[in-house]
């Protein structure tokens, strides 16, 4: 060193390293100018900068980066090239070293994940996002795939334009299998509990029908039996074929409450198909269906245009609006026949059917309660029924994602609606 | 039966539901003789010939097949495809006379040849209603010669 100044060379800043009488080194930065009188060296001014402080922070960077518990990446935000990586970084990404630097962080992105880098990274670049945090996979050179949390922030310029970018990864693949395990293991659940609840309903359904028919071969026994007998006794023993007869009318009150529950259950089985139903051929089936209790009656049904389509399954709406005429003609004024209003109203892309009636109404304490099971509020004698009909109602409503309700007042009438989509 | 000698085979496993059927039949005016066997099994012995029925002087092939659908053993479903698999017997015309107003049995009987279902009514008189009408029916109705 000494030499080469002597002969008259300028050095550059070198840092040379002292040992204090303590013992502890010192580093310091020498720049040296040697002087020269009439030609000749005449010694040299040294100048020696304490910089042990800034050594120290720097080894301690150097150990930071490099045996830090997470991957580091410095990179061009210009070329995205490696410029820098640390030891974890490496191993995350199965390469050495010497073989990122020059590479892009695209060049070990999986396939899949680039356009999404792009998105984000392109983001960070231009300053709409301060800092990009995401999980994304990584394709190491022997085909295994790394899913990694990435956290990137980008080091600007005092005019802002992109220095630098700081990429800081985590190994997240443990997880991330975990997760796909346990989402799969999920999806295997719910797919076997679904499919074992079809086949519950299934077999309930089966229970239904078999019930209904096993319990219908000895109501038509009863009932049979119970009118051969009044044939054969008849007129010679009136009280007796009048209790017969009371045990042949409860054979089909209960053959009644069967067929509604068949009824009932079978709106719960039906698939919800979500068809565009006109309203118009689910009314005129409703009727056909009522004919004879209508032309007993001598019922006044008006059915009102326009009726809008809504969003419904056929067969569920039928059994509902049936059931609503159904109860419009039976509950009438004992001094007047039934007169029934049929009309729509939409907006805000609901539709609700009213069916209105001039009957005898229903106290308002009462106007929730008669859409439950088997409930009723009259008494078999004056008007029969199951009890069983707005539960229906409700429950067709509640499939089909609408609801239903009704406007009544004792001596007024009741007007009962259903609100469904609109198609 | 148009003639009224001509046979309905009535295939049925409730005994009690066999004596109203033919009761309502009789009510409704229906003088043909009713030959009622307790299920499927049966119904294909009677109508093969075969057995306890070998006897066509007394067991004479059917005008019409009423079968109920649940029995045990071979129930009406079986039956109604075992007679259209035969080409002697396809021409007898079935009517399906049940409990069940299951969509599904419907659709399968159909699907299997019969002729027509309908509900048994629970109400005895309702029943007879009903015979009633299936014979007005079949007395309106041309039908297929019988294999000989």
């Amino acid at each position: 060193l000494f030499e080469e100044r002597r002969s008259g060379k300028i050095q550059p800043a070198v840092e040379v390293r002292f040992r204090r009488k303590d013992g502890t080194a010192i580093w310091t930065l020498l720049s040296a100018r040697p002087i020269f009188r009439h030609g000749q060296f005449a010694g040299a001014l040294d100048m020696f900068t304490d910089v042990t402080g800034r050594r120290l922070a720097e080894e301690r960077f150097r150990v930071f980066f490099e045996l830090s518990a997470a991957g580091y990446a410095l990179i061009d935000p210009v070329s995205h090239r490696f410029l820098s990586v640390n030891r974890r970084f490496c191993e995350i990404t199965g390469r050495d070293a010497n073989q990122l630097v020059g590479l892009s962080f695209e060049d070990i992105t999986h396939p899949e994940d680039r356009a999404d880098d792009d998105e984000r990274f392109g983001a960070l670049f231009a300053g709409r996002v301060g800092e990009v945090s995401t999980e994304k996979r990584y394709l190491r050179p022997d085909g295994t795939v790394v899913w990694v949390h990435l956290t990137t922030s980008m080091v600007r310029d005092p005019t802002g334009k992109p220095e630098l970018q700081i990429s800081v990864v985590e190994d997240i693949t443990a997880r991330k299998k975990a997760e796909q395990e346990f989402e799969a293991e999920l999806q295997r659940q719910i797919t076997q509990r679904t499919r074992e609840l079809d086949e519950k309903t299934k077999q309930l359904e089966s229970f239904c029908y078999t019930v209904a028919h096993d319990l219908r071969a000895p109501l038509r026994a009863i009932n049979g039996f119970a009118d051969y007998a009044i044939e054969d006794i008849g007129s010679d023993h009136p009280q007796a074929s009048g209790f017969l007869d009371r045990i042949r009318k409860s054979t089909t009150r209960l053959d009644a409450l069967i067929t509604d529950l068949l009824n009932y259950t079978r709106i719960d089985q039906l698939p919800v198909t979500h068809d565009r139903i006109d309203l118009r051929p689910v009314i005129d089936s409703a009727l056909r269906d009522l004919d004879e209790e209508i032309r007993q009656s001598d019922a006044v049904i008006q059915v009102k245009e326009p009726l809008p389509a809504v969003i419904g399954e056929q067969s569920i709406l039928e059994q509902m609006v049936l059931n609503l005429v159904s109860n419009a003609v039976k509950f009438h004024r004992p001094d007047e026949p039934p007169h029934v209003d049929i009309f729509a109203r939409d907006g805000d892309g609901r539709v609700r059917l009213f069916v209105q009636d001039r009957g005898i109404g229903i106290p308002p304490e009462y106007h929730q309660r008669i859409f439950r099971v088997f409930e009723r509020l009259q008494t078999s004698r004056g008007y029969p029924g199951t009890g069983m009909g707005l539960a229906i109602v409700a429950r067709g409503a509640e499939r089909l994602g609408g609801e239903c309700g009704v406007e009544s007042e004792p001596g007024k009438g009741s007007t009962f609606w259903i609100d469904l989509k609109r198609a | 039966m148009k003639k009224p000698h001509e046979t309905i085979l009535l295939v049925e496993d409730d005994e009690n539901d066999a004596l109203f059927i033919r009761r309502a039949f009789t009510k409704a005016g229906i003088t043909n003789p009713v030959r009622w066997v307790d299920n499927g099994e049966r119904a294909v012995a009677y109508l093969k010939g075969e057995g306890e029925y070998a006897n066509r002087e007394q067991n004479p092939f059917p005008r019409v097949v009423i079968t109920d659908l649940k029995m045990p053993q071979m129930g009406g479903i079986q039956l109604l495809r075992w007679i259209a698999d035969n080409p002697s017997c396809r021409v007898v015309p079935t009517i399906v006379f049940t409990s069940s107003t299951a969509q599904s049995d419907v659709n399968e009987a159909f699907q299997h040849g019969a002729g027509a279902y309908i509900v048994k009514p629970v109400d005895i008189r309702e029943l007879e209603r009903v015979a009633k009408i299936i014979a007005d029916y079949w007395r309106l109705s041309l039908l297929p010669d019988l294999p000989s």
